[in-house]
Order: structure tokens, then C-alpha cells, then sequence
């Protein structure tokens, strides 16, 4: 929104104010000016000038005039707009003056000698008008143009967005009050004299008071329709409103003024002297002023006269009855409407407004009877014979009762931490943004609200210290040190493991960390043969492919995985999130959402024999578990119906008795279907929650032992369906075996088809004496008896 | 007898003075120490065939035995030294040796630069004695907007700005939630940060994401105030950004504080000069934060006249791009190593 310094001036008195350093304090204590603008400073050498002849020149459009600009004879200047005549006030750059970023030379156009350029209120950058030049209605010839009207500006600029709490900042008026305050300088008095007479013209009904708590009409007679004058364009033209007409001029001047959206109604199209306020059938036609016919609905409010929809409420007027060039009688509509309504009726047209803008923001419901006198007023300003020919016609809902709030200095100080703050100081604050304040003593003041910061932000004594707080200044506050309480530290170990998960894996294994979406993206869900039922689904997904929450991390990780596949010879990544499981998505109750570890490992070649991206994983697995001090979890093969998992090379991981993830090789099919250039993929996904569950396992100290060990090498031949996990168990539950570590497997000549040697290396130890060939014998025979007996083995030939 | 095993023992020590003297490495040197040395071999057999001397020549072949093994011995010792001295040597030369061959990198991946900032905030946290808390990002719109006194009219609760679930749950739209969350959850006075991944319904493009994160930080006391606000964030960010930070506070309309503000931080790059990072103001608008609403700490369980606090709510997102000078924020989630890579260090 943009704010005229000039305009402001209408309501209080900036002589002598830096507007520079008072722009600063109102982004301070109100709304941040996003820019300070100063415009139409440099017009050195424009003059008014009067057009005394108009020639054509031959073969062109341009014609030649005369243009008297009061010192010497007529120059002789050429000009192209269609507009100039002879007899015009026009405003005339002279050579030497700069308009724009165009400096005036005396030149020859066509052959013919120019002195000057007659200019548009573009050119002068009074507003985007470029149809023809500018054509003044008051001004002495050869006076400097910038002298005859108040050109120079100095506009504001506010973001919106920062206003939507205050209605009553959308206007200049509210923007006036606040500066008032801040400079601690009065607002000047409205002086609204409207000669009202007492006919009621008009039928007003109001079906639906919810949605419309007021409504109220005048009518106005002896009209013509004609240009605003210089300084109300200028100042429309300046906050970036589109001049139009007299009549439309003085609404939309009210409305950025006062802040209350207005509607002119040419009073010839509203038929049966009714004005209806109700809502609108369901698919009713209705073609906005714009000229888009809009199908309504019933959720819309719409003005109607006895006939037909003449407005869309708060929104838009109706093509049918605006301000036409010979309309001379209007009816003006100053009415509240229902913010929440008229925001629903324009964002399902996609209709925003000025109006629109305003009534979302919950105007005061006083405003509407301040706003028409003023329009009223202006209106007669601006034409000769104008005059009101109505009451002012009022259907309104009781206005609310002024709200009241106990505020307790004492409060004031302790909120702000301003402990010297006096009473006098507060109620002056107050009283400068038209609050009123009485002292009921014993450290209470009784604030009455007034009723354009009512309807928002107002309700409670915390809002009113902020009034204070930001009128006197939050940088005069002096920062004060807490008074906390020194309380046991809550352990943060959930944070506390997730940072060693991420730590170890990208420190200590290598691994690179991603963050990806929490939505699956659906086509790629279809290559990587993931199905996807009872997934949590969005009513409003982004996009149709990014509909549905993930359940698991694998998916957008193998996305990550294809996007770096052709750029990175190895690409190890992990990444740590929720995923989210419903047992019934269509219950609106929290899902589960654990946070999960998500790993990826892709190699460029491998000895496809061996699972090398399997074990790879395996064994950072094993060292993330000493990391976060936990069982690393315990491995059991198969069972993992993922669709993008190896259908062998895969197992379930478990910690306790409590399934937290798995552990696979990606599907040749997948890896075929995301085109991957890597010879072999395989990732984890982990449950981080259910693995903080588990037991700590933490560092301890045993003694060292006192009596060497004994290092025996075992090569056992079994079936091939033999696992390692369970040689390893036969052999550690022999006597004296104090650990079993796995060598290598070998297949092929000396092996019988179907069967594989395992080499094992075991350490024996006793804990009370030295091993003698004796314990080395029963430790041997033991060994080759347990093999035997538990899985089968004999030894390797 | 006793001249020819003389001779015999002497032919021994020459055989194997030989022998030993061009032995090629250590475990040839080995082999003839076994054959010449060893239990079962040439001079232990000569020394048994002694045996059969008669008494008086026993002493003298035993000194000849004692000589070559001797000699054997001290040739062997000799020897190895040698062979190690050579072995030494060979291994200080390398002809092909270059320091700078590029080498592959080992061990070392990358954090995400979102978890680079929200490990050190974590840290700064931590130290003043803030509990660390992580709170669901599929959330009720009571916790996400109710509990936080935003009201049923308010346009952030829109389709427009909000992912909405099927069954009427949504995706949390700030960290806010975990404010009611906590009080609920930890006797009061306690602070808290709880940083975590949020959500607004928007198109994606070079400066919008519609997945991003923050850390929201509270603190629950008796009788905070907008002085103790000021002095607090000016402390946590001085040690967030590593540096004296200047701030100011500007109203800001958050419905779950009052009073709300904008925090502006000095420019970094300018020192408040102004420059076109700060757009010629010298602030750049940093967080919002405010004292907890009296509607909030209610929802929380807190009696407003009894508790109070302050709150605040960090762009992790925005201060990574800040910091690193990012100007894409789709870059963030891409999951491109190109992007990722780039943080190895720390």
C-alpha cells in the first residue's frame, strides 16, 4: 500500500518532520515501511503554458503549435497527442528541463523547429496517463509548474501483509493517527457538515445481518460526469489508483482516506426503489464490472435490486449499474460486511479487490455513516449543483457496546521491564491513539477502546501494553537479564542420538547426508515396483504425483541415487526423518512418525558373487551400533517384501524382539528400471527410535587376561543353506573358545557341488593357567564334534 | 679318525661359510641354520660321530666342533645383519615416489548444511540449559492453530497455506505447536528448543519451498518481560552467528504472542551501513518472536497471571542461505551430491 505524505497532511501537521527519520519510527513502533519514494522533485524548467494555435504539418500526424509560455513571443513547438487545441492550459518542458530520464533540447521534428515538449501526466510521472498531454484547469501562464500544485511527494510504501491485523490502518486517516501519536501532535477534527433532508427513497433490506451488519444508502441528483480535478488525481495518481471520474474518484478517495470501501450506483438501473441484501442462488449468473460473468453460489452475498444482482457484496459492482458518462443520479452505498465472508466469496472467484482487501480485514462497524457523510461532502465539493437528496438511510445490527479493559500499570512495567514507567505516560500514550482513559486509582485505569481497533486487535490488557510499549519505543528499552531458575537438565538423549547417528555415518563411514521430501513422488514409485497402500494422502497435494506421506525413506533416497548416478563414481548417502505410518489413514488421529535412518550404498563394480554392497552396509552398521552405544541389530534373512529389494540378498533387522528395519540389496529390475549405471545398490532403513529403546551398551573395563591364548584355524565344509551365524554359535559354546572370527568361504575343486568351506579363526583361552596340548586337543575335538553335530561339517578335506 | 673328522668339521665350516655368504634372503638363511645348527643337523651328527674318538681325542674334536659352529654361527649372525642392512636400505629408495598422486578421500561425508546450523544451535541450547525437543510434523489443527490462538478466520488456515490431510490432520505449518506441546508435557519453569521440518502449501521456486525447517524456542518463567526478550536474543544470537549481533524489535502480528515483533539484526555484510543485501536499510529482518500469549500459556495449562514467557521462531532454511550465501533454496532437498558435497568440512 502506498501513502502520500501530502495526504496525511489533510489530518495532521508534518511541518518541520524529517519524513525520512519519521518513516523509520513508524516502522519501529507500527508497520515496516518497505521504501521511502520521493517523487516530482526535479521539474526545474516546466511551466504552465497556453496553446494559441494548432497546425497541421503535412504527410504526419504530429502537428506544429504555438504555445505561449509567458515570456516573449509564442515558441513554436511540435507536438503528437491528440488532445491539443487551441486555448489549452498545458504544461510545457522547456529546453534544459528534464522529464524523466529525458533532457529537453530545441530540435528539428520533420523539418520543423520544436522548442519544447507539451507533456503528459506520464511524462511528468503524476501517473501512468498517456493517452494525450496534460491539460490544466487552473494555473498563470509561465508560472513553474511544481509551484501551481503540491507535484512533490513523499510516499510510503507498506507491505500488506503487515497491516492484517489492523483494519484501521487502511486509510489515510488511520496511518495519520498513528504519526499523531508518535509526533505527539493532535489529529485534525473531520469537519463533516452534509445537508441530509429527511426522504427515504429507498426500500433498504437486509436478509442476511450476519453477513452484512450494516447497511446504509444516500442518494445524491444533479450530477455530470466529468475529470476529478488536478489535486484529486494527483493524489489517486500517487498511491497508484487510476483516476476515472469525478463520482468514482470521490469513492475510491474515501475509501483510501477513511479506509471504508464505497459503491456508486447509477441510479437509473436499479429498478423498483428496492436494494436488497441477500445471497446469491446457487449458479446465479453475474457479470462483475470488469465484464467477467461469474457463476455464484449460495455462500455468496450479493446487493440486489428488485430484480437482479447489481453488486457482488464487498467484492465487485455489477456492469449493469455503473457510473455511466450521463448518469446524474446515484444511489451510494457505505455498508460493513462480514470479513470472512467476503474473503470466501473472493478467493473462489480469484477476485481480489481494493474492496475486497479492506472488508477481509474486519472494518469498524462505525465507519460506513463517517465515510458517506465525507463522500457526500466531497461530492458536492467537486460538482457545481450536486446535493444530496436523502436521509442517511441505516440498516445496522446494534452496534457492539465500546469494549472496556482494566489495565494495571503495574502490569505495564512488568511486561515491558520498564520499571520506571509513569501513569501519566501511559494514559498519554493512550489518549494519542483516541483511547480513553479514566484513573479509577488503586493502580487501575479503565481503557475504553475505540471502535476501529475493537473489531482486531484489541481485547485484552496484554494488547493495550503493546500500544505502550510500541509508542514509547522498544528500543528505549533497556535489556534486562532474565531471572531464571536453575532446573536438572532434561537429558535431550533423543537429540543428543540422532547427532551421533548423523555424525558417525558422515565422519567416521563416509556417508554423504541428503534431506528429501516427506511426500513419495508416484511415478517413481511405479519404476522402483513400490506398492503403496494405506499411505496418508493430502486434500490439497501440491501436486497429483506428490499426494500421498511417505511410509519409508528408500523411495526418494533411490530418486537422490539416480539424479547423482551418471555425476559420482560411488555414492554412499543416508538421510534422517520421519516417515508416516497410519494404521487407518482415513481416522483423523496422529500416526506413528518415527524418525528413521535411511542408508544407500552404490558401487561401479563389484564381484557380483560376493553381495560387496550387502556386506558393505552390514559393516557400517556394526560400527554406527558401537557409536550410539547399542546391539547392533540382529540379522535374519528373508522376509523383506519391499518391491524394490533383492529378493535374496536382503534381511530383517531386529533388536530384541521388536522388528526396526531391514537391511537389502536393490532389485536388478529396479536398478534396470531407474536406468542406474552403478553395477550394485543396497540400502537400510532403521526404526532410530526403536533402536534408542534397546539397552545401552556401554563402554566397561575387564582385567586384562593373565595366561596367553591359544590361535586354532578351522576350515569346515557344510551344505551350502548352513548360515555363518550358526557355525559361529556351534563353535563359541565349546569349552575354552573365548572368540570366533570368519576367514573366507571357498567353493569349487576339492568342494562337493552344493557345498561350501568356511574358514574360521578361534582364539581359546583359560582364564586360571596356561594352555597345554591337552586343552588343545579337547579344544580341537570339541570344535569338530559341536561342527558335526550342529550344522553338519566335516573337515575340509 | 680324529684327523679325518677335523678335516671333516673343517670342510663343514667352509661348506656352510659359503653356503651362508650367498644366501639370498632371511628365510634361506633360516633353512641353513636348521641344516647346519639345528638338532638333526651336519654339525650335531659330527659332533655324535665323537663318540667313537678314543677318550683322549675327544677334547680336541670337541673344540674343533665348538670352533665350526662357531664360526658357522658368527657367519650366519653376520650375515642376517647384512641382509637386514640391505633390506633397510632398499626400503628408503623409491624411485616412483610423488607426494601429490591424488589419493582417494577416506571416511569423511558431508552433513547437511540445515543440520550443520541446527547441530550448533542444539549446542548453543544446550549450554543454557535448554531441553532439546522434537515434536510430530503431522499435527491437529488444534495444536497447530487453536492451541495457538489463531482463530478460525485467520487466512493462514486456508487450502491456500496449509497441507491438509484427507482425514482433516495437517502438516504443521511452523514449530510452533511444540510450544502447547511442552508446556503441557514439562513442569513449568522450563526453556526448550525444538528444531524439526515444516510445511506451507507453495509453489517451488528459486526463493519459495514448500518443505522447510525451523528451531522454535520458548521459555516459561515467572514475570518475563519485553527487556528480558531483548536481552535474551541478543545473547542467542551473538552465539548462533558468532558474533556481537545488533538487534531491534519491530511490532509484528503473531496471534500466539502479544507483544509480537519482527527481530532485525544489523546488517552483516554492511554493518548497518546499508547495502543491496539489506536493501539500503542496514537491518535485515531475521525472526519473529514475542512474550507467549496469555490464550497460549492457558492451552499449555499455565495460569497467565502466574507464568509467562517468550517465544520465537528461527528460519533454519533462511539462515543456511544466509550463511552460506545459498541463492536457490531448492538446492536444500535436491539431494544433489554437486550441492551436498560442498559440506565435508567440520
Amino acid at each position: 500500500m502506498l501513502i502520500s505524505c501530502n495526504w496525511l497532511r489533510r489530518h495532521v501537521d508534518l511541518d518541520g518532520v524529517d519524513l525520512h527519520d519519521l518513516g523509520q519510527r513508524f516502522t519501529l513502533a507500527v508497520a515496516e515501511l518497505e521504501k521511502v519514494i520521493e517523487v516530482g522533485r526535479d521539474l526545474d524548467g516546466i511551466v504552465l503554458g497556453r496553446v494559441v494555435e494548432v497546425h497541421p504539418i503535412v504527410g504526419a500526424k504530429i502537428r506544429r503549435t504555438l504555445v505561449d509560455v509567458g515570456v516573449g513571443k509564442p515558441r513554436q513547438i511540435v507536438c503528437g497527442a491528440p488532445n491539443v487545441a487551441a486555448g489549452q492550459l498545458v504544461v510545457v518542458a522547456l529546453p534544459g528541463a528534464r522529464v524523466g530520464t529525458l533532457t529537453i533540447r530545441e530540435a528539428q521534428i520533420r523539418g520543423v523547429d520544436s522548442a519544447g515538449m507539451l507533456c503528459s501526466e506520464k511524462e511528468l510521472g503524476l501517473s501512468e496517463d498517456h493517452e494525450g498531454i496534460m491539460v490544466v484547469d487552473a494555473g498563470a501562464v509561465g508560472e513553474p509548474f511544481a509551484g501551481q500544485f503540491s507535484v512533490a511527494d513523499t510516499l510510503y510504501e507498506i507491505d500488506n501483509k503487515s497491516l492484517t491485523h489492523r483494519p484501521d490502518l487502511w486509510g489515510h486517516r488511520g496511518i495519520a493517527r498513528e504519526i499523531a501519536a508518535l509526533l505527539d501532535r493532535p489529529l485534525k477534527p473531520l469537519k463533516l457538515d452534509v445537508p441530509f433532508t429527511d426522504e427515504r427513497p429507498l426500500q433498504l433490506e437486509v436478509q442476511d445481518p450476519q453477513r452484512c451488519p450494516r447497511y446504509s444508502a444516500v442518494t445524491l441528483d444533479g450530477l455530470s460526469v466529468g475529470p476529478s480535478p488536478l489535486w484529486l488525481r494527483l493524489l489517486l495518481s500517487r498511491v497508484g489508483m487510476r483516476p476515472i471520474s469525478n463520482i468514482v474518484d470521490a469513492t475510491n478517495f474515501v475509501m483510501l482516506d477513511l479506509g471504508n470501501p464505497l459503491h456508486a450506483f447509477d441510479r437509473r438501473h436499479i429498478a423498483g426503489g428496492r436494494v436488497v441484501v441477500r445471497r446469491a442462488g446457487d449458479g446465479e449468473p453475474f457479470r462483475t464490472l470488469d465484464g467477467v460473468t461469474r457463476q455464484l453460489t449460495t455462500d455468496d452475498l450479493v446487493i440486489a435490486d428488485a430484480e437482479r444482482g447489481v453488486a457482488l457484496a464487498g467484492v465487485m459492482g455489477g456492469e449493469n449499474s455503473e457510473i455511466r458518462d450521463d448518469t446524474t443520479s446515484i444511489i451510494l452505498e457505505s455498508a460493513a460486511f462480514d470479513a470472512a465472508g467476503v474473503r470466501l466469496t473472493s478467493q473462489r472467484l480469484g477476485l481480489r479487490t481494493e474492496s475486497s482487501a479492506r472488508f477481509e480485514k474486519s472494518l469498524d462497524p462505525r465507519l460506513p455513516e463517517t465515510a458517506a457523510w465525507a463522500f457526500c461532502q466531497l461530492l458536492m465539493e467537486l460538482v457545481d449543483g450536486a446535493h444530496v437528496t436523502s436521509a442517511y438511510m441505516d440498516v445496522a445490527a446494534p452496534l457492539p457496546d465500546p469494549l472496556r479493559i482494566t489495565l494495571r500499570p503495574r502490569v505495564v512495567r512488568s511486561k515491558l521491564g520498564i520499571a520506571d514507567l509513569c501513569v501519566e505516560r501511559i494514559i498519554g500514550i493512550l489518549t494519542g491513539l483516541e483511547f480513553s482513559v479514566t484513573d479509577a486509582g488503586d493502580d487501575q485505569l479503565h481503557v475504553e477502546v475505540p471502535s476501529f481497533r475493537a473489531t482486531k486487535d484489541i481485547a485484552l490488557e496484554i494488547d493495550l501494553v503493546e500500544e505502550i510499549g510500541r509508542v514509547y519505543g522498544y528500543d528505549n528499552i533497556i535489556p534486562q537479564s532474565a531471572n531464571v531458575r536453575i532446573r536438572r537438565p532434561h537429558s535431550n538423549a533423543r537429540k543428543k542420538f540422532e547427532q551421533r547417528v548423523r555424525t558417525h555415518l558422515s565422519r567416521a563411514s563416509g556417508f554423504d547426508e541428503v534431506l528429501t521430501y516427506s511426500f513419495d513422488f508416484d511415478p517413481h514409485l511405479e519404476r522402483i515396483g513400490a506398492a503403496h497402500p494405506n499411505r496418508l494422502l493430502m486434500a490439497n497435494p501440491i501436486s497429483q504425483d506428490m499426494r500421498g506421506l511417505r511410509r519409508h525413506l528408500a523411495p526418494n533416497l533411490l530418486l537422490a541415487l539416480q539424479r547423482n548416478d551418471r555425476d559420482w563414481h560411488q555414492i554412499d548417502l543416508f538421510e534422517v526423518g520421519r516417515v508416516f505410518v497410519a494404521e487407518d489413514p482415513t481416522r483423523p488421529e496422529l500416526p506413528q512418525q518415527p524418525t528413521t535412518l535411511g542408508v544407500v550404498t552404490a558401487l561401479e563394480s563389484v564381484d557380483g558373487a560376493d553381495a560387496t554392497t550387502f556386506k558393505r552396509l552390514k559393516g557400517v552398521l556394526a560400527g554406527l551400533a558401537l557409536a550410539v552405544e547399542r546391539e547392533a541389530p540382529r540379522l535374519e534373512q528373508g522376509g523383506v517384501e519391499h518391491g524394490w529389494c533383492h529378493p535374496i540378498r536382503q534381511a530383517r533387522l531386529w533388536v530384541g524382539d521388536v522388528a526396526v528395519g531391514y537391511l537389502a540389496q536393490v532389485h536388478p529390475l529396479t536398478s534396470h528400471q531407474l536406468d542406474l549405471r552403478k553395477a550394485e545398490v543396497a540400502l537400510l532403513e532403521l526404526d532410530l527410535q526403536a533402536w534408542r529403546a534397546a539397552p545401552k551398551v556401554e563402554a566397561g573395563y575387564a582385567p586384562l587376561p593373565r595366561f596367553p591364548a591359544v590361535f586354532r584355524d578351522f576350515a569346515v565344509v557344510v551344505e551350502e543353506h548352513v548360515t555363518a551365524a550358526a557355525i559361529a554359535e556351534a563353535i563359541r559354546e565349546v569349552d575354552l573358545v573365548s572368540d570366533v572370527e570368519f576367514q573366507s568361504v571357498y567353493r569349487g575343486q576339492g568342494v562337493a557341488e552344493g557345498k561350501k568351506s568356511m574358514a574360521w579363526s578361534v582364539t581359546a583361552r583359560h582364564p586360571g593357567q596356561t594352555l597345554d596340548d591337552e586343552h588343545v586337543k579337547r579344544l580341537e575335538d570339541g570344535v569338530w564334534q559341536a561342527l558335526a553335530e550342529r550344522v553338519g561339517g566335516t573337515p575340509r578335506a | 679318525m680324529l684327523e679325518q673328522l677335523v678335516q671333516q668339521l673343517d670342510e663343514l665350516g667352509q661348506r656352510a661359510d659359503d653356503a651362508v655368504t650367498t644366501a639370498g634372503d632371511e628365510d634361506a638363511l633360516r633353512k641353513l641354520e636348521i641344516r647346519f645348527l639345528g638338532k638333526k643337523g651336519a654339525v650335531t651328527a659330527a659332533m655324535k660321530a665323537m663318540g667313537k674318538l678314543a677318550p683322549g681325542d675327544r677334547p680336541v674334536a670337541g673344540k674343533k666342533a665348538n670352533e665350526v659352529r662357531n664360526l658357522i654361527t658368527t657367519a650366519i649372525d653376520s650375515r642376517r645383519s647384512s641382509l637386514e642392512a640391505d633390506r633397510i636400505q632398499r626400503l628408503c629408495v623409491d624411485p616412483h615416489f610423488d607426494a601429490t598422486l591424488p589419493t582417494p578421500r577416506r571416511g569423511v561425508g558431508a552433513l547437511h548444511p540445515v543440520t550443520l546450523i541446527t547441530q550448533h544451535i542444539e549446542d548453543v541450547f544446550r549450554a543454557m540449559g535448554f531441553h532439546l525437543l522434537d515434536y510430530p510434523e503431522v499435527e491437529t489443527e488444534f495444536f497447530n492453530f487453536d492451541g495457538l490462538n489463531i482463530p478460525a478466520s485467520h487466512p493462514a488456515r486456508d487450502m491456500q497455506d496449509t497441507f491438509w490431510l484427507s482425514n482433516g490432520l495437517l502438516l504443521r505449518t511452523h514449530t510452533s505447536p511444540g510450544q502447547v506441546r511442552a508446556m503441557r508435557e514439562y513442569d513449568a519453569p522450563f526453556r526448550a528448543i525444538f528444531p524439526g521440518k515444516v510445511y506451507r502449501f507453495e509453489e517451488v521456486d528459486a526463493s519459495h519451498e514448500h518443505t522447510f525447517h525451523q528451531v522454535e524456542g520458548l521459555m516459561i518463567e515467572r514475570d518475563i518481560s519485553v527487556a528480558n526478550l531483548i536481552d535474551s536474543m541478543k545473547i542467542l544470537l551473538s552465539e548462533i552467528l558468532e558474533r556481537e549481533a545488533t538487534i531491534r524489535l519491530r511490532p509484528g502480528y503473531f496471534p500466539f504472542v502479544e507483544p509480537g515483533f519482527e527481530l532485525d539484526i544489523q546488517c552483516q555484510v554492511c554493518g548497518g551501513k546499508g547495502c543491496a543485501v539489506c536493501k539500503r536499510s542496514g537491518w535485515v529482518e531475521l525472526l519473529p518472536c514475542g512474550l507467549v500469549h496469555p490464550n497460549v500459556l492457558r492451552h499449555g495449562g499455565l495460569d497467565p497471571d502466574e507464568w509467562s514467557g517468550w517465544a520465537f521462531g528461527l528460519g533454519l532454511s533462511r539462515l543456511v542461505m544466509m550463511k552460506y550465501q545459498i541463492e536457490d533454496i531448492r538446492h536444500l532437498l535436491s539431494g544433489d551430491l554437486r550441492f551436498i558435497s560442498q559440506f565435508r568440512q567440520g
